[in-house]
């Protein structure tokens, strides 16, 4: 099995790690907070939330991520850095795995238990992750290329419902509120620093460039997402809508024999989630690796472990969406200043020697 | 190892079998119409598709279900304790308010419309004069449901076409007045439904209406695909009683601007029509004629556009949305009016150019000759 990643593979893991909770929940929260002008905050989110990947192609390229991290950074900088990174590996595991259940319960599945459903990414995350890491990033690029066939048919079909007066590029009436709203989507593009030890498994060809691809095209998705509920459903009921891209789904149609488009957006919805699951729980895996070489496989109660915190960290789907609009912009952002503050501190030491 | 994997991966495609839904446990519902109760405030009913064989349809294609309740949520919950079928209302087409329950708002229905998973916002929008109920009930002849029979008659009339998602939009937004066809009941032998203008909203409240005449200037301002004929009594000048043309194309371009507290809106109407029956005396390949027909038509044109407005003042409405363009255009104005944005509009000084262009005489050249 080729355990090297190339650049289009990189590009797909950067999109599926972040356009899966992107795509549920910051249209309606952007709105409530900009309303016409929702879409101005992802512009300027998505250029500086990339730059702990660019400092980790930098820091680990070409060395295997062990032997990177304890020669520049030492045993217990070492251990605090997997710590961190393996920690929110498996806090993003279980915020994504609560946010697949709350939506897969009330839109798609409403009689199935919860932990069926984490039982159901445990095994795929356990499946993926154990095997290869670069299957799973193939996987998320057709998957990707799936998802956007779908976006791009939605937003034909809609053309005919589309009110640009709903847009608004300025005017927005507080700049406190474009902060937050940006604040809040970077928090979201942050979670792409699960990727870092990936670092050091990229091919030779991998460059810069395909790390700015990934993020001009989840750019793309997003905004095209966020002018399309603007544009359909207007500002106010976009920010009523728990799901607006869901309800963007079912509003579609083809003719009057396919009305139900929406479920084929779910089940590719499902299917990314899933994806971007087994990365997070591959990183998690990684960095246990990395402090205790001898740990036998992982995956499954790393798994196991995100299924059990989704059921239990968040009570209600209420709490989750609270959680996501206060607190999780300063812990991703908290974490990510960490890593990339031990990632500098590592080029640093390197450089001299 | 990996076929142990394998087996268990397929074990999962079998999750379909359990919590299975069988077409056979499932009543779609088709229809839905609210009431007024008569002991509790909400009447709901529900028309349910009734399976059968095509070639034998039974003479009643829909089973109508009716329960009260505190609101629509309790109603429907109460209808699902009379129905041995799983409802489903993932299919429903139609949505029905009477009058009356919309002159009492409707915010707390929208909610639950909203808020249900499995009502789609695609669903058509109408409010009734008399009772929903009994508009849902017609038994249609020529369609198998009656919903059908609706979504069909929209198709014909698009103007008139309004889903649940446009509907809740205009009604959820601040300078946004949301306006919603009306039904009623035709009169005569045959009863089937019939559309009867329009119903106005503002803050979520039925405050006015539009009659089929006052509706038809308002489908020009509306800005919606018409299919529409207009007729008019022929100039004064020219002998003969009236002419007709079909609407092809119709634009409509606003102005809005604020001078202190006062609004002021200049609307320009240009439509382009075809000729489809001519009953004046005169000869329309000659273009000053047809520019007498055109005046013409642009008047009683103006004059239905001039009612139409009249009714938006009197009920303090914005069907329009002009609210909206002051909001981009003058944000400072629109801040400090707040939610009397819609007042401002409704008492703005309003002008209305209406320009008419008979532009395809129909396939004669001149009118059938009359008797002596």
């Amino acid at each position: 099995v080729r355990s090297e990643i190339s650049g289009r593979e990189l590009a797909a893991a950067i999109c599926l790690n972040v356009a899966s909770p992107l795509l549920l929940h910051v249209p309606s929260a952007l709105a409530l907070l900009l309303h016409q002008a929702a879409w101005v905050p992802l512009l300027p989110s998505a250029l500086v939330s990339f730059l702990p990947l660019l400092l980790a192609i930098r820091f680990l390229r070409g060395r295997p991520l062990a032997i990177a991290l304890a020669s520049s950074l030492g045993r217990p900088l070492t251990i605090l850095f997997c710590l961190t990174l393996g920690l929110f590996a498996v806090f993003v595991a279980c915020l994504d795995l609560r946010l697949v259940s709350d939506f897969a319960t009330q839109i798609m599945l409403p009689d199935t238990p919860v932990w069926f459903i984490g039982l159901l990414f445990a095994t795929v995350g356990w499946w993926a992750g154990g095997t290869a890491t670069v299957r799973t990033a193939r996987l998320g690029l057709l998957i990707l290329i799936i998802a956007l066939f779908a976006l791009l048919f939605i937003a034909v079909s809609l053309l005919g419902e589309l009110r640009w007066e709903n847009l608004r590029p300025f005017g927005i009436s507080r700049t406190a509120e474009l902060w937050r709203a940006s604040a809040l989507v970077a928090g979201w593009y942050l979670e792409s620093v699960v990727l870092v030890p990936w670092a050091s498994s990229l091919a030779p060809g991998v460059s810069l460039r395909h790390v700015a691809a990934g993020v001009l095209l989840i750019l793309l998705f997003t905004l095209v997402l966020m002018l399309l509920c603007l544009t359909v459903f207007g500002p106010v009921l976009t920010g009523l809508m728990t799901y607006p891209t869901y309800y963007l789904a079912q509003f579609t149609t083809v003719g009057e024999f396919f009305e139900r488009i929406d479920l084929v957006l779910v089940t590719i919805w499902l299917w990314m989630m899933g994806i971007k699951l087994s990365i997070s729980i591959h990183t998690a895996a990684i960095c246990c690796r990395v402090i205790r070489p001898a740990s036998l496989r992982l995956h499954a109660s790393l798994a196991a472990a995100a299924a059990y915190g989704a059921m239990n960290v968040w009570g209600r789907a209420t709490d989750l969406f609270r959680f996501e609009l206060e607190y999780w912009t300063w812990l991703s952002g908290g974490v990510v200043l960490v890593v990339c503050g031990l990632m500098l501190v590592g080029l640093i030491r390197r450089t001299p020697s | 190892v990996k076929h142990a994997l394998a087996c268990l991966l397929a074990l999962l495609l079998l999750s379909g079998c359990w919590s299975r839904k069988e077409m056979n446990d499932l009543g779609f519902v088709v229809g839905m119409a609210i009431d007024e109760g008569e002991q509790e405030e909400i009447r709901l009913t529900l028309a349910v598709a009734r399976p059968f064989d095509r070639r034998n349809p039974p003479p009643e294609t829909s089973w109508f279900l009716s329960a009260e309740g505190k609101n629509l949520a309790q109603a429907m919950r109460r209808i699902g304790l009379r129905s041995s079928r799983r409802l489903h209302l993932h299919h429903s087409g139609v949505l029905l308010i009477s009058a009356e329950v919309a002159r009492q708002g409707i915010e707390h229905k929208l909610d639950f419309t909203l808020r249900e998973t499995e009502m789609r916002l695609n669903q058509k929008i109408f409010v009734t004069v008399g009772k929903a109920d009994e508009i849902l009930r017609l038994r249609d002849p020529l369609r198998i449901t009656t919903s059908q029979e609706l979504e069909e008659l929209l198709r014909q009339n698009p103007g008139y076409d309004q889903t649940l998602k446009e509907f809740a939009r205009a009604a959820v937004e601040t300078p946004m007045t949301a306006v919603a066809p009306m039904l009623t009941v035709s009169p005569g032998p045959t009863r089937s439904p019939q559309l009867a203008g329009f119903a106005l909203f503002r803050n979520r409240r039925m405050v006015g209406r539009w009659t089929v005449e006052q509706g038809r200037g308002a489908l020009w301002m509306l800005r919606k695909k018409t299919v529409a004929v207009i007729t008019t009594d022929c100039p004064p000048d020219v002998p003969g009683t009236t002419f007709s043309a079909r609407v092809r194309s119709t634009r409509v371009v606003r102005t809005v601007a604020v001078r202190g507290d006062q609004v002021a809106i200049d609307f320009h109407v240009h439509g382009s029509l075809e000729m489809v029956e001519l009953n004046c005396t005169l000869d329309p390949i000659d273009p000053n004629q047809m520019r007498k027909l055109e005046k013409a038509m642009a008047d009683d044109l103006l004059a239905r556009i001039q009612e139409t407005w009249s009714e938006v003042k009197r009920t303090k409405t914005d069907p329009f949305g002009v609210g909206k363009d002051i909001q981009v255009r003058y944000p400072d104005f629109f801040r400090r009016q707040g939610e009397r944005v819609t007042d401002r509009v409704a008492e703005a000084d309003v002008t209305f150019h209406v320009s008419i262009m008979l532009k395809e005489p129909g396939l004669v050249t001149q009118p059938v000759p009359r008797r002596r």
